[in-house]
């Protein structure tokens, strides 16, 4: 009796067993792997994985694929959203286990090995005259779309400014201290800093590079990985840089590496906090928590001569040597649906989807000829930009990309989290991180 | 006789069977279907890397940046070890003895390891960044070197126990009763009856649970990768996070592979060990 017991519990759990591996048989198969050739117009399903959270973000997604559909009826969308954090991880996990989806987005000058290995479709033809920026590489090929161009600057609460008694944004860092100090003493935290999650604080960095070392040594990310430059023999004023890094976190709200970007963003929007130092698909963020919230951007003033604390965007590569692959929207080369991914880049880089970009998204466009009155925020650049005194850093790269990332940022952490706050030595931790990372 | 035994020690490991097989399509063979990986410059994007010998093994030896990794992830598992047993071994003494309300006690402690250890972190992260700063005005513990590798602790502890201390209550229900009366009889107090009687005759469940939760813990990468992402700084990096690093982000993928085969091996030796020293001190009944 016992054993005939037994047998069955056996039986059942292998029972079990072998209907679990059936049913994940079963998932659904993307259409687009049936084969081709069939007469009539067969159903193509375009997989998008993208890493936007935020509902402006997600309109944005939304009416493009809506309208690209009335297009091109018999294209479905599977889209896949992913947590910006594990963003390149899932999409080179992906592409590494050949299920990498047929449209995606991707910094390639921190991942050359998209385009190396030859996972990148080409993008031509004469959608790329339409686009302010196109990035080349140095055989003068396009691989991803720049949808939008971000301006890393200060944006602030405006109210907030004025309930501190300050009049106009500051120009020069002088006066962004002394607007911290007045914002103290109203009561108001100066920086709402969420790094938690932890780009924000690569981007807080990126607005202070963008200007002060970007705008100047467009092949500084570069010329250190390849160690031609190091940090310690610091011809671009990086040491400064690092300890305007640490009086922003100094004058964050408590805890900055415990608080997330959402609560960052309410700091902002409540007036508790008066600025937020990122990039400029901020205020699409912010629209969906308070559409009338006062916001306004102003240059990140790095340095004391006013006149070169300029508002400043990407742009082509200023000297041919550091022409790079860029980033953007890109189509896997390897897919069966290759060209409607690569029809679906187009489409993201017309004036059409521009324009629904900036409505939805709130966020300033790439494609040309443009009106800027979508986001009062942006009027300030928008001003700067019709008087012409909008900086390119051309083709600086932005982030060093694997390992390089880590240290560098574990660094920064560590020199803004010690007591003693020694600059010269955090400098040279970085040149031998850097060191051991490239003898890897 | 010996059939009889024999058909009886068949007929219970057809019970492994369903888990051997589960574990054999789930663990073993990814785990080893990636051997050659280990011995390639594979970067994890490419379509294949070069074979190159046995140099990542080499390398191990030769990197700088794997100590720390070893140090958090060998404090984490005492830390974790030493609290998950400690906590599962007063609960179990509480519930169980016979009282009113045992059987709630035990499914109110039992609770959180029901939750998914994702949904754990994601409730801890939210009493750490949410709950102890506006209520209590304490920083985010996660968010500080110095405490991050315990309050990480804490949140296995919490989903953690509830396991180790069905074990250990399944072990103080099967010592025998006369054993106290006597005891007491013989005027042993309730300290000696715990180090004397209770403690020895439940070793084989410390066996079970120090192994179990040393050699997990030694490994953890979820816990880490989900709560913390490494940080601050790096100074949650366990020797997981740091192979899964390798693996995807710092493009090393023949690396990470190689110092996962190793790490693994690791982890069994300390396994064996530990089991050998607790089977010793056991006690026959």
């Amino acid at each position: 009796m016992k054993k005939k017991f037994k047998l069955a519990i056996v039986l059942a759990l292998g029972m079990s067993l072998l209907s679990a591996c059936g049913s994940s048989n079963e998932n659904p198969v993307p259409e687009a792997t049936e084969a081709a050739g069939t007469t009539e117009a067969k159903t193509i399903t375009l997989r998008w994985m993208h890493h936007i959270q935020e509902e402006s973000g997600k309109a944005w997604i939304e009416k493009s694929t809506e309208e690209f559909t009335k297009l091109y009826p018999n294209v479905e969308f599977e889209l896949t959203a992913m947590n910006a954090d594990n963003y390149n991880t899932m999409l080179k996990t992906k592409l590494a286990a050949g299920d990498a989806p047929d449209i995606f987005d991707i910094d390639l000058n921190s991942n050359p090995q998209f385009v190396e290995n030859g996972y990148m479709a080409e993008l031509t033809g004469p959608f790329l005259d339409n686009l302010l920026v196109v990035d080349k590489s140095k055989e003068g090929k396009t691989y991803a779309l720049r949808t939008e161009l971000t301006l890393y600057s200060i944006y602030y609460n405006k109210d907030a400014f004025a309930k501190a008694g300050i009049e106009s944004p500051p120009t020069t860092w002088a006066e962004f201290m002394e607007a911290c100090e007045k914002l103290k003493a109203a009561g108001i935290i100066p920086v709402a800093s969420g790094y938690k999650d932890s780009w924000t604080l690569n981007n807080m960095i990126h607005v202070a590079k963008a200007p002060s070392i970007g705008a100047y040594h467009e092949s500084w990310t570069q010329d250190l990985k390849s160690r031609k430059t190091s940090f310690v023999d610091d011809q671009v004023g990086f040491k400064d840089l690092l300890n305007q890094i640490t009086y922003i976190y100094d004058n964050s709200q408590s805890d900055p590496l415990g608080t997330t970007w959402d609560k960052a963003q309410d700091l902002l929007v409540s007036g508790e906090a008066a600025m937020i130092i990122n990039g400029s698909w901020l205020p699409g963020n912010i629209r969906t928590k308070d559409a009338d919230a006062n916001l306004g951007t102003f240059p990140y003033p790095w340095s004391d001569d006013a006149s070169k604390n300029r508002f400043i965007i990407a742009g082509e590569a200023k000297n041919s040597e550091n022409a790079s692959y860029g980033g953007g929207y890109g189509a896997y080369a390897k897919s069966p649906n290759k060209d409607m991914a690569v029809k679906f880049i187009e489409y993201l880089g017309s004036v059409e989807n521009g324009k629904i970009m900036q409505d939805n998204r709130k966020t300033l466009s790439n494609a040309k000829n443009l009106p800027m009155d979508f986001e009062p925020t942006f009027d300030s650049f928008a001003q700067a930009q019709s008087a012409n005194e909008v900086l390119s850093y051309g083709a600086f790269q932005m982030d060093f990309g694997g390992e390089y990332d880590k240290v560098f940022y574990d660094e920064i952490i560590n020199y803004m989290l010690s007591k003693s706050r020694n600059a010269d030595e955090t400098l040279k931790n970085l040149d031998a991180a850097f060191d051991r990372v490239a003898k890897k | 006789m010996r059939i009889n035994q024999i058909k009886k020690s068949l007929s219970n490991s057809t019970f492994l069977i369903p888990t051997l097989l589960f574990f054999f399509f789930a663990v073993m063979y990814p785990f080893f279907s990636g051997f050659n990986i280990a011995f390639t410059n594979w970067d994890g994007i490419s379509p294949k890397g070069e074979f190159i010998g046995l140099n990542n093994f080499i390398n191990i030896f030769h990197d700088p940046d794997i100590i720390r990794p070893i140090r958090i992830s060998v404090e984490y598992a005492l830390l974790n070890t030493f609290f998950i047993n400690l906590v599962a071994l007063i609960l179990a003494l509480g519930v169980t003895n016979a009282y009113r309300g045992r059987t709630i006690h035990r499914m109110i402690f039992f609770m959180p390891t029901a939750l998914s250890s994702v949904l754990a972190i994601f409730i801890w992260n939210y009493i750490y960044g949410e709950v102890l700063p506006e209520i209590f005005g304490i920083s985010n513990p996660i968010a500080s070197m110095s405490t991050v590798i315990p309050a990480a602790t804490l949140i296995t502890v919490w989903g953690g126990c509830g396991v180790a201390m069905v074990i250990y209550i399944a072990a103080l229900s099967s010592v025998p009763t006369e054993m106290y009366e006597s005891a007491k009889v013989d005027g042993a107090n309730a300290m000696h009856r715990l180090f004397k009687i209770t403690l020895p005759l439940i070793m084989a469940s410390f066996t079970i649970n120090i192994t179990i939760n040393f050699t997990s813990s030694l490994s953890s990468t979820g816990l880490f990768l989900v709560a913390t992402g490494g940080g601050p700084a790096g100074s949650s990096e366990s020797m997981g996070l740091y192979i899964y690093n390798n693996l995807f982000i710092y493009n090393r993928a023949g690396y990470g592979q190689a110092l996962a085969y190793l790490f693994l091996l690791i982890v069994v030796i300390s396994g064996v060990v530990l089991s050998t020293i607790f089977r010793k001190r056991e006690v026959e009944m």
